[in-house]
């Protein structure tokens, strides 16, 4: 896939919200492209719509108006099931926190994007192990998920939203809860990632320094997005 | 651009959804073990209750029985015509109600009481006389406490026997043993063959009791075999047995002077009285399925709750609604089914240590049958218990979920 070819395309997008004092809008004609080998971050104040705009995009919640396409393809007039099918095949979701599925260990964690992908057993388990060499933590394969670090859960983390090959990675303030150290190891796995693998990356964050590390960077100000001057 | 996945795929592979059901039930099995031991032990009461009933009943017929009765048709002739000819049950009328559905015993026997001169010792004692059939001592419920009792043979041959009441045998023999000895009847010897006692004896325990044959060819048509009595299995049986005597009777010999007896006040007493202690015990059973099966819906919808932001990552994932509606009805599920799996264990020691102690011998196919049933029923109470809490899992707004702390 060229480089330069759009993955993900939004335009005008508006999300309102209906509140006791009527509609409060949240985005108001949002505008974004998203090409394969770029990291994207959006910045803002909390309560922006930052992470409107991700579940948005991920979608995991409805707009209120505009078009949103993946590869081409229409994402509003699908059913909720097709939609699923869209997030398995090309979405992968990174959280900032409780990423995991504490009575599971690694190679559970990571078996259900591809059970729900219906990828037959026999394949898993050398899929799974592919992942977790990505992020360094191949021995860590039958370790219970609760006993990890938090490091090594956001890097578990990163490997089950990476072990189905997805187009495009949200991470919604992947790094928040990490120490300095260990936020910056991880924002060097992404990099790596979108670049050795052409995969689009857009970041929701409060912290500049990432922001700073993205091919490209927005505020989301009064529901529009707005370039970052540093870039 | 075709459209990603296979559409065709309702649901996940049914083995992932069974491995990670039974995997997560068997990680929370420390909160689930309130809720199948509840299921287990209903599910057991009613295997039980299920494969012994019949058992039971049949035991509680016999048991109930010898206070009152209750499954006892006594059947006669009340001739009021002077000139009509002596009435008497013909052996094959006896044999065709024997054969009836639901007769556990028919036996012919002499309405008239005989009282025969018996020589003993010097004294000339009047005695009272019957005679009955091999059937009598089933059909009356008694039992030999010495000795033997008639079978087909000595009625077939007409043999000179007797049975003695248990109080005759002590007047006439005191502490000794009568089993073997003779005894002059009018101008016969018998020989004693046993001494009959039991609950039911009643007057009976001063009768001597002769081969039905045997009296009615020596009476000159006095005694005939105009008594019926006839123990049905079970009271059910008993208003079906009584309506049909007086046609079998009809196909055969006159039926105009039959008079059936059916201690109808008493059955209706045993009938209620039983069906107050079906009620109990179906009451209770119910009581701790409901118990259960409340327990099951509860527990799901705790997990539902606590594993609300599990179920926005599996969405965000890509895991269809259809697909977290399967896991969780497929681990309500799991808990019904192992609730049954343990149930249908204790049920079968349960079986076995009644059976003993009941003296029966129940029949495993019935056990398997009712094991069957139990098992379907326990399916259809966790999917009737965990389809609400999966359901709510399924529609759960996937936004919402994933911010759940």
């Amino acid at each position: 896939m060229n480089n330069q070819t759009a993955i993900m395309r939004v335009e005008a997008l508006t999300k309102t919200y209906p509140t006791a004092a009527g509609e409060v809008a949240v985005l108001h004609g949002v505008d974004l492209e998203l090409r394969a080998g770029e990291m994207v971050a959006i910045m803002g104040p909390s309560g922006c719509g930052k992470s409107s705009l991700l579940h948005i995009l991920g979608l995991l919640a409805p707009p209120t108006s505009g078009r949103y396409a993946i590869m081409g393809q229409d994402m509003f007039g699908l059913s909720e099931d097709r939609q699923a099918a869209f997030r398995r095949e090309y979405l992968g979701f990174i959280l900032q926190s409780c990423n995991l599925f504490e009575n599971s260990n690694v190679y559970e964690n990571l078996e259900y994007p591809l059970i729900y992908a219906r990828v037959p057993t026999a394949k898993r388990r050398a899929i799974i192990e592919r992942a977790l060499e990505r992020v360094g933590l191949t021995s860590r394969i039958d370790y219970p998920a609760n006993r990890l670090s938090g490091g090594e859960q956001q890097r578990v983390a990163i490997a089950r939203a990476l072990v189905n090959n997805p187009k495009v990675l949200l991470g919604d303030e992947p790094t928040g809860q990490l120490d300095r150290n260990t936020g910056g190891m991880v924002m060097e796995y992404f990099k790596h990632i979108v670049r050795e693998r052409s995969t689009a990356m857009l970041i929701v964050t409060h912290d500049r320094e990432v922001a700073r590390q993205c091919t490209r960077g927005y505020t989301l100000k009064d529901g529009h997005l707005e370039p970052l001057l540093k870039h | 651009m075709a459209a990603p996945g296979r559409w065709n795929n309702v649901l996940i592979a049914l083995h992932d959804i069974l491995h990670v059901s039974v995997r997560q039930v068997f990680r929370q099995r420390r909160s689930s073990l309130g809720i199948v031991l509840a299921v287990a032990l209903g599910t057991a009461s009613l295997i039980t209750v299920l494969t012994l009933g019949d058992q039971l009943k049949h035991d509680m017929n016999r048991d109930l029985d010898l206070l009152g009765g209750a499954t006892v048709i006594v059947a006669g002739f009340t001739v009021t015509d002077s000139s009509a000819p002596p009435q008497a049950f013909l052996p094959e009328t006896v044999n065709a109600i024997r054969a009836l559905p639901g007769v556990e015993a028919a036996s012919a026997a002499t309405e008239h009481v005989d009282w025969l001169s018996l020589f003993w010792r010097g004294d000339n004692i009047a005695t009272p006389v019957i005679g009955v059939d091999e059937d009598y001592w089933r059909a009356s419920g008694l039992e030999a406490i010495k000795g033997s009792l008639f079978t087909v043979r000595e009625v077939r041959e007409g043999e000179r026997v007797c049975v003695l009441g248990e109080e005759l045998a002590k007047e006439l023999f005191g502490d000794q043993n009568p089993v073997g000895q003779y005894l002059p009847i009018r101008t016969e010897i018998f020989k004693i063959i046993g001494v009959v006692g039991g609950l039911q004896v009643g007057d009976r325990k001063k009768f001597a009791l002769l081969p039905l044959t045997t009296v009615v060819r020596r009476s000159d048509g006095v005694m005939r075999a105009d008594r019926l009595i006839v123990r049905c299995r079970t009271w059910d049986d008993v208003p079906v047995v009584g309506a049909a005597i007086a046609s079998i009777l009809a196909q055969r010999q006159d039926p105009r002077y039959l008079k059936v007896a059916v201690a109808t006040k008493q059955l209706e007493r045993v009938v209620s009285m039983v069906w107050w202690v079906q009620l109990f015990v179906a009451v209770s059973i119910a009581a701790t399925l409901t118990v259960g099966g409340f327990g099951i819906w509860n527990g799901m919808m705790n997990a539902v709750t606590t594993r609300t932001r599990e179920i926005g990552l599996k969405k965000a994932m890509g895991a269809e609604r259809n697909d977290i509606l399967a896991q969780f009805l497929c681990e309500a599920l799991t808990l019904s089914l192992s609730a049954a799996l343990v149930g249908i264990a204790l049920a079968f020691i349960l079986v076995q240590t009644a059976g003993c102690y009941l003296e029966v011998s129940p029949s495993l196919g019935h056990f398997l049958l009712n094991a069957c049933l139990s098992f379907v029923f326990s399916a259809a109470l966790g999917v009737a218990t965990g389809f609400y809490p999966a359901k709510r899992a399924a529609r759960m707004d996937a936004v919402v979920a994933i911010r759940y702390e």
